[in-house]
């Protein structure tokens, strides 16, 4: 990656976003056509001006400056009072006065009751922030269609084992086959996604990761060129047979300087020269293993073969490749899945060896693009929903308090000639504003949500789709708040019209107004709230278990870097096994470095290659294979990072080539392969480049998690060790061990690191100035990076919780203090003739407890419900015990101690004069 | 005075914004950003204009042809990025704004003549003579 300019800097900054979206949102469309892009620029450089040497006061100062001349020039623009020439017309000015005087009283009615505004506004805050930023999700996930033409008749080919129904690419054969026999694709093509070569020259090599594909893929996607051409199918329909490639616009702005006249100049990439014919527009995103993503260059299939040096159109068992599909109208994706499977029986005929216990497989793309997300967001969006829902009956129940307490005031209003429809209107508006203010403040929320939901990638959101506060997110959120406005205000409204008959309300009820479906609501909220919280106790319980994970080696002190040695010169594997030696002792006189190993080709903390392992002579029986990650190591390595080795012995200098091939095993697949014998000794097969191969196992290792920790392909510690110098590998990770001494803090950590890696690209350079090495970093940067997921979920359905313990107090507040005041005369006259406060004390929270107690009763069974749920597919055994009920209790005594007992003390203040004097 | 004059005689008297914004532009051709500094720097900071405020009064003097489009300069603003649009007055724009300042001078000179604020320092008027009621 290029450092971006300092223009994309700033237009990227968070408040120029945010002042760009306002500006669209509210600008009338002339003014943002003639001079909208100057004017956001003016912006950008006055913001960037003031952060930059005006400090941060400044930097307020003028926000709120612009905030100011937005809101009133939009006004001034769209309703009228213009300037010097042409000023608009005021012909809409009449309502608007009137609109304006009543939202003036509204503001005055809110300051003059400062602490019911907090509450209120900060309530709709939330109700409104939440939805926006979960609206901007789900516009993303569901509302935009996909950017490929007839895209809902668009799928991906690959094949399943039968046995397990575990997926698989396919291979070239077998798509050639499809493409002959199919009735239902009226498109195919193939691709071989994200391989990663070596592109030397210019300042230092870098790896890129490039898609080879036939011809007819760019037009089946509709892909466009920016510059140049794209791939014109050649004689075999295979496309061109030069060598040539089409570059990612990315790749073609940060290696080229976006140069115009790039086409026809070539590009080497692991020592073969490639000619560029063209340039992708930037839009487009890709399909494949990394939805969105877009690979740097792209390659004709055809050169596949050579450059990576894989045979490919030859084996049919070689299933490295994807098959993009359309098709035809008229057909159902059931005819599509028919017609495969009448294709997979004939291959199994034809082709026992390769094609018996396997099947073709088609997915559509919409919904494998969104797999991940849509559930989620499904549940995110009804959760927002009932938030939102419940954000408005609770602040509707404060606004009828607010209605008898200001029923002397409106009775006034009306005893001076104010109509019940003027009083009900301005009512109306005070509760509009409260949605808009409130709604407002909601954005702030909203903002921060959406960074939030699009800095995490649990949701495994295509790159392409970009999370982001625009237009349609900021209507919504105006929207939103106009509903919460309506809804919150129409009912005290309309009762508030009825002052007369609200004056003189008599008591005689249960005290929660409203009887007993006001009851089983608040009784509902009180449950909801119990159910979250337990569901948010559960994932931070699951979180801190991932976090406590033993990973089977040490993990302290480490900096993994991957390299791939491609290319000619690594052809002879002598040179693969020179190369590892003259890296390893190069690293190790690094100064500050401790220890160095080779570890290859799967990748600690993240990737995964696995080889098929059975016991000898059964490598024919399909089902009995079981996958294991595959790992090529020197003598010593495993001691190095800490993995012990339980049985027999470690890898040696003796396991040369020519020497009998040998293997350790982790102790999980050992009893897998071998449950009541003595695994060393014993000997596995494996398949190697398409020959089986018998392996001696010369020791047990522990266990150890070297993909993640939360493991979605292989979820048992099944792990292979062979020696590199028997197998040497291309793919390699280069481990550094930095001396101990250099701090155990994040910050020293950096500063180690900082030092340690571009010594170590320089002393790599000397070995192999074209070979570049990639994804360097600490492995606690790693582990980090694997624990976002689970932290995005414990921070949601936390937050969820406390606003659902928030909103159920308010609730419960609400309605008590609502009661109490429309009590007030029946408790003045309980005190007068002889009641102690504390008996009206307890009258009132016992009214309350019964509320909380029943939802808790609710919500705990609920909680066990939601933990049996949440328990399978959470990380870790996670149950609700005692101790985590105690917490979620401790939360409910809270929610107790806010929405009852303050009414409940309002109650007993009473003055029994005042209250019968006031009725 | 000519007939093109005197109907621009009827804008007057210019908005106070209007009139900085086309005294700015009478000195060079300027972009928003430059505009907001040189009239800032020239008010001793106390006339800052918005971002708004200025495009909104910008794209009126366009559209009644104070003011033209000056093409685009390349950025040196402080957050760079892609060429900036700027500004230039025109013929109009420019009697408009001599006619503003003649307004105004007169306005001075009679205020001076009236409050008797020639030669004296800020703030030591002669003292007004107090009407009876």
């Amino acid at each position: 990656m290029t450092p971006a300019p300092g223009g994309r800097d700033a237009s990227r900054a968070p408040i120029v976003r945010l002042y760009r979206a306002l500006f669209r949102l509210w600008m009338p469309r002339e003014i943002r056509a003639e001079v909208g892009e100057p004017a956001l620029a003016a912006f950008e450089d006055l913001w960037a001006e003031a952060r930059a040497s005006r400090g941060k006061r400044a930097a307020v100062r003028l926000l709120a400056r612009e905030l100011a001349s937005l809101a009133r020039t939009g006004w001034r623009e769209r309703f009228g009072g213009g300037g010097p020439v042409e000023r608009p017309s005021r012909r809409r000015a009449g309502w608007i006065t009137d609109l304006l005087g009543d939202l003036r009283l509204g503001a005055r009615a809110l300051r003059r009751r400062p602490g019911f505004a907090a509450v209120a506004l900060l309530t709709v805050a939330l109700g409104v922030g939440l939805n926006t930023a979960i609206f901007s999700l789900a516009d993303a996930v569901f509302l935009r269609p996909l950017a490929y033409p007839a895209s809902e008749r668009l799928g991906l080919l690959s094949t399943e084992r039968v046995v397990d129904s575990s997926g698989f690419s396919v291979s070239y054969l077998e798509l050639r086959d499809v493409e002959e026999r199919n009735r239902v694709f009226e498109e195919l093509a193939f691709f071989l996604d994200w391989r990663s070569v070596n592109l030397s020259g210019g300042d230092r090599p870098e790896r890129i990761a490039v898609n080879f594909v036939t011809a007819d893929y760019f037009g089946l996607l509709g892909f466009q060129p920016l510059l140049g051409s794209l791939f014109a199918p050649g004689d075999d329909g295979e496309g061109p047979l030069e060598p040539v490639a089409v570059l990612s616009y990315g790749l073609w702005r940060q290696r080229f300087g976006g140069d115009a006249e790039v086409v026809g100049r070539s590009v080497v990439l692991d020592g073969m020269t490639f000619a560029v014919v063209g340039v992708l527009s930037p839009e487009v995103s890709d399909l494949g293993q990394r939805f969105g993503q877009r690979p740097d260059a792209y390659l004709p299939l055809t050169w596949a073969e050579p450059l990576l040096q894989q045979s490919i159109r030859e084996r049919r068992g070689a299933r490295y490749l994807t098959g993009v599909v359309r098709w035809r109208a008229g057909i159902t994706e059931q005819d599509v899945r028919d017609d495969l499977d009448r294709i997979s029986t004939e291959l199994a005929g034809e082709h026992p060896e390769s094609n018996r216990g396997w099947r073709l497989v088609m997915r559509p793309v919409s919904a494998l693009m969104f797999e991940h997300a849509r559930e989620a967001t499904l549940v995110l969006l009804a959760g927002a929903g009932l938030v939102l829902l419940l954000v408005c009956a609770n602040l509707a129940g404060l606004l009828l308090i607010q209605g008898t307490e200001r029923s002397g005031e409106l009775a006034m209003r009306r005893a001076l000639g104010a109509g019940r429809e003027r009083v009900v209107r301005q009512l109306v508006t005070e509760s509009l504003l409260l949605g808009l203010v409130g709604g407002a403040l909601g954005i702030g929320v909203a903002f921060l949500g959406v960074r939030l939901l699009a800095s995490t990638d649990a949701l495994r959101l295509p790159t392409f789709v970009s999370l982001a506060l625009d237009r349609r997110a900021l209507a919504a959120a105006v929207a939103i708040s106009l509903l919460t406005g309506v809804l919150v205000g129409v009912t005290p409204a309309l009762r508030a019209g009825r002052v007369e008959a609200l004056a003189c309300l008599r008591g005689g009820r249960s005290l929660v107004g409203g009887g007993g479906a006001r009851a089983a609501m608040l009784s509902a909220q009180v449950a909801l709230a119990v159910v979250l919280m337990a569901g948010a106790v559960l994932l931070v319980d699951s979180l801190r278990q991932l976090q406590a994970t033993e990973l089977g080696f040490d993990d302290q002190r480490l900096i993994t870097a991957r390299l791939d040695l491609q290319g000619e010169r690594y052809d002879d594997p002598e040179a693969l096994r020179a190369v590892a030696d003259a890296l390893l002792e190069r690293a190790r006189a690094l100064p500050g470095v401790e220890d160095a190993l080779l570890w290859g080709p799967s990748r600690l903390g993240g990737g995964n290659w696995v080889r098929f392992v059975t016991r000898e002579g059964r490598y024919d029986r399909i089902d009995e294979r079981i996958e294991a990650s595959r790992h090529h190591l020197l003598p010593g390595a495993l001691a190095a990072l800490g993995v012990p080795i339980l049985r027999g012995r470690d890898l040696s200098s003796a396991d040369r080539p020519g020497a009998p091939p040998v293997a350790l095993v982790s102790e999980a697949l050992a009893r897998a392969l071998w449950p009541d014998r003595d695994p060393v000794g014993q000997r596995l097969a494996t398949s190697i480049d398409g020959e089986v191969v018998a392996v001696e196992v010369v020791g047990v290792t522990g266990n150890a998690k070297h993909r993640m920790r939360v493991d979605d392909f292989l979820s048992a510690d099944f792990d292979v060790y062979f020696a590199y110098r028997q197998e040497p590998e291309r793919h390699l990770n280069l481990l550094l061990r930095f001396a101990s001494a250099a701090g155990a803090d994040r910050a020293a950590e950096s500063a180690v690191v900082s030092r340690i890696v571009p010594a170590l690209r320089g002393a790599i350079g000397r070995i192999d100035l074209d070979l570049p090495i990639y994804q360097v970093g600490t492995l606690r940067e790693q582990l980090a990076e694997e624990e976002a997921r689970s932290r995005l979920s414990a921070a949601l359905v936390s937050s969820y919780a406390l606003l659902a313990m928030a909103l159920a107090s308010l609730g419960i507040y609400g309605a008590l203090a609502l009661a109490v005041r429309q009590r007030a005369r029946e408790i003045g006259l309980r005190l007068a003739l002889g009641a102690s406060r504390a008996d009206i004390l307890e009258h009132v929270l016992g009214q309350g407890m019964r509320v909380l107690v029943a939802g808790a009763a609710l919500g705990v069974a609920g909680a066990y419900g939601v933990s049996r749920l949440l328990g399978s597919t959470l990380y870790g055994a996670t149950s609700l015990d005692l101790g985590r009920l105690l917490l979620v209790i401790a939360g409910l005594a809270a929610m107790a101690i806010l929405g009852v007992t303050l009414p409940a003390r309002q109650a007993s203040r009473i003055e029994p004069t005042a209250a019968l004097q006031d009725g | 005075v000519s007939r093109e004059s005197s109907d621009q005689a009827s804008a007057l008297p210019l908005a106070p914004h209007d009139f900085e914004i086309l005294l700015s532009l009478s000195e060079r051709e300027l972009h928003g950003y430059e505009l907001v500094r040189d009239i800032r720097e020239r008010s001793g900071g106390a006339i800052d204009l918005g971002t708004s405020t200025l495009y909104a009064a910008l794209r009126r003097m366009l559209a009644a042809g104070w003011v033209e489009d000056a093409g685009e300069r390349a950025a040196h603003g402080p957050s760079g990025g892609p060429p900036r649009r700027t500004y230039r007055i025109t013929e109009r724009g420019r009697e408009v704004v001599v006619l503003e300042a003649r307004r105004l001078q007169r306005l001075a000179r009679q205020s001076e003549r009236i409050l008797g604020l020639r030669g004296r320092g800020p703030g030591i008027g002669r003292q007004t003579p107090e009407k009876a009621p």
